[in-house]
């Protein structure tokens, strides 16, 4: 993207020069008609470059801009998924920590003893 | 022991309300679910006795309760400004003796503070209660607009001020009663670090006859009174422009002014196409640019015309005729490729500060158009300007853009121009979320700086990109009520967006997860 952006920057740098010293070169000497509209099409070739490369400057500029805007956008999607997930580990968490809990406490195995005990009868009684 | 200063002193200002009306306001304060607060009462001498009783009542109730009884009648700025002196918290809230707030009115400020800890003015959204308690009215605000402030005073209650900044400024300005609400709000949000839209309905406004939400024409000097206050506002911040009634009560127009040396390029795109308008054959190009020349006063300007190579030679050189020679520069440029490279070659070839994007399709309707499109970008907080186009039969044709709702909306499109007169945000100067580049005007360096038009969209999308990048990189856009264009079918119509085209300006900016536009909220 930096060289993409660098490029035009030169180019028009280089464009610039050329612009001052033709005209320098032109207030400074006595060019005849021939040499004067020589000047002109080499003045209107260089305005020309100029003018284009500044229309690529800007399509470069707008990749820069686009590409940033596309980046923040992304980087805000990242922080709120990061957030979501977080806060799904954090819930999942909590609830395994209640079921540890609930595992853990007298109700749980007193009900547990139960339901296996109709589980074996259960098993029983379809066996015969 | 005195208590603790608390967060936010309700300042009410009592001038002879009814009774009953008095005692409700007093209990909308008193029932708020967020209990940091006082009540300031003020009575400005009214003139009926009982009034005095409710209020020394109330104070006597309630240790939070102040009354400051005045001994002449002085208006409602003098009133407010005894409140705004007694005031013990660090916000104010403005309440009127004849309003009602919303039970969690401070309480939802107050969150809002929190988060915002370098606030210093907020304002809610409102609605209207009649006499037997009906609300109707809401009116969902938008967010910050200054320009929307300038137009008219949008922000109203329930309006919420740091106190200190309060003081600073002197308070109420009693030479503008009647609008001195908005002369303060004005002057309030000049040095306001931070200014918040609370997009809930924290207040009501009773409607009872005689009063301002009644109907602004029972007061008409308030009228004079707020323009008066617009045009010192604009003197403080030297913006060069001068405050006129608006085409409704109650709103403002900015005449803008340039400086004469202001170059502005007009950056127009054109097949030289020959349509008929009220049965008459024209040339677009034409009659844009006569138009455009006709209707200001502004002459330096450069008309920068990028054209189909196989237009007529005919049509040239009546433009060459037009246009003085050194104000014409002419980029041939193959019809087939697409509006925003078009624009982008015209804005590299152009010399203004100012960069004036027009369609050939249009036509000015009023006059010292460039002037007020172009003015508003001196000041260098403001990034792009668009303006209002209607089509043949005068009927909305953009009126800025809002996004939200999963998509890009051209808000009003299709409203008439006598249904667009009862509507307050078709009246007026606002800011919006984008505009139209049929008639736009960008900042040659605002322009540079997010990469004019992205040529990879050829559909109207790169307005809505060019907006997104001017607005995202800080600036506003506004949308000129008082800029207006007739915008005929030329044939330079932007092609229908394509998939891929929304899915670019989705990846840069995330339109379609928009819930709504902050201008146009309710739209």
């Amino acid at each position: 993207m930096d060289s993409e952006i660098l490029d035009p920057q030169a180019r028009q740098l280089e464009a610039t020069r050329r612009l001052q010293a033709l005209l320098s070169f032109g207030s400074g000497q006595d060019a005849t008609s021939a040499g004067l509209d020589d000047l002109k099409a080499k003045l209107a070739a260089v305005v020309e470059q100029l003018h284009e490369t500044r229309h690529r400057l800007l399509t470069s500029q707008d990749n820069f801009v686009g590409s940033e805007a596309e980046i923040a956008r992304l980087r805000r999607q990242l922080e709120v998924e990061i957030g979501e997930r977080s806060k799904l580990q954090h819930e999942c968490q909590s609830l395994q920590d209640l079921l540890s809990e609930m595992k853990a406490s007298v109700s749980w195995r007193i009900g547990n003893a139960i339901v296996s005990q109709v589980r074996w009868l259960t098993g029983l009684g379809r066996k015969r | 022991m005195s208590r603790p200063a608390p967060l936010f002193s309700v300042l009410t200002p009592v001038y002879d309300p009814p009774i009953g009306v008095l005692e409700e306001t007093i209990d909308s304060v008193r029932s708020q679910t967020f209990e940091d607060w006082e009540l300031i009462l003020v009575d400005d001498r009214s003139s009926a006795e009982a009034v005095r009783e409710v209020l020394r009542r109330a104070a006597g109730l309630d240790d939070r309760i102040r009354l400051i009884e005045r001994t002449v009648n002085g208006g409602i700025s003098a009133a407010s400004n005894d409140a705004i002196g007694a005031a013990h918290g660090r916000f104010v809230a403005l309440l009127d003796h004849d309003d009602l707030l919303s039970s969690n009115a401070l309480g939802v400020m107050a969150s809002f503070i929190a988060e915002h800890p370098d606030v210093d003015y907020l304002y809610s959204d409102e609605d209207k209660t009649d006499a037997s308690g009906q609300h109707f009215g809401r009116f969902c605000k938008p967010d910050w607009s200054p320009e929307f402030l300038r137009s008219q005073m949008y922000t109203c209650h329930l309006s919420v001020i740091r106190t200190s900044l309060l003081q600073e400024i002197g308070g109420f300005d009693s030479t503008l009663d009647g609008s001195q609400d908005h002369d303060l709000v004005l002057r309030v949000t000049e040095r306001a670090r931070e200014v918040l839209h609370v997009p809930y309905v924290l207040y009501h406004w009773r409607l009872l006859a005689g009063s301002t939400a009644g109907s602004l024409g029972a007061k008409p000097q308030a009228w004079e009174a707020g323009r008066r206050a617009v045009q010192a506002h604009l003197d403080r911040m030297q913006v060069s422009a001068t405050a006129l009634p608006g085409p409704a009560l109650g709103t403002y127009e900015l005449q803008r002014e340039l400086p004469p040396d202001y170059r502005i390029s007009l950056i127009i795109p054109t097949r030289g196409t020959v349509g008929t308008v009220g049965g008459e054959e024209r040339c677009f190009l034409l009659e844009a640019i006569r138009s455009a020349l006709d209707l200001t006063d502004h002459s330096e300007i450069e008309i920068v015309v990028v054209y189909d190579p196989l237009m007529s030679e005919g049509l040239l050189s009546e433009l060459a005729k037009m246009v003085p020679h050194d104000c014409l520069v002419l980029i041939p440029c193959a019809g087939s490729a697409s509006l925003s490279y078009k624009l982008n070659l015209g804005a590299s070839a152009s010399s203004g500060e100012a960069l004036v994007l027009l369609s050939d399709g249009v036509e000015i309707r009023r006059p010292r158009w460039l002037e007020n499109l172009v003015g508003p970008l001196l000041e260098l907080d403001v990034g792009m300007t668009g303006a209002r186009l209607v089509d043949s039969a005068a009927t909305i044709q953009h009126a800025g853009y809002a996004y939200g709702h999963g998509g890009y909306l051209s808000p009003f499109c299709g409203v008439s121009e006598e249904e667009a007169e009862t509507v307050s945000v078709l009246l007026v100067n606002r800011e919006c979320s984008g505009v139209s580049t049929a008639c736009a005007a960008v900042r040659r360096t605002v322009f540079e700086q997010v990469g004019g038009l992205c040529e990879r969209l050829h559909s109207n999308l790169a307005d809505v990109d060019l907006s997104m990048k001017v607005t995202s990189s800080g600036y506003r856009a506004l949308w000129l009520a008082n800029v207006e264009l007739y915008n005929f079918e030329s044939g330079l119509d932007c092609p229908p967006a394509l998939p891929s085209e929304y899915e670019l300006v989705d990846a840069r900016w995330g339109v379609a997860e928009r819930e709504y536009d902050p201008y146009i909220p309710s739209y």
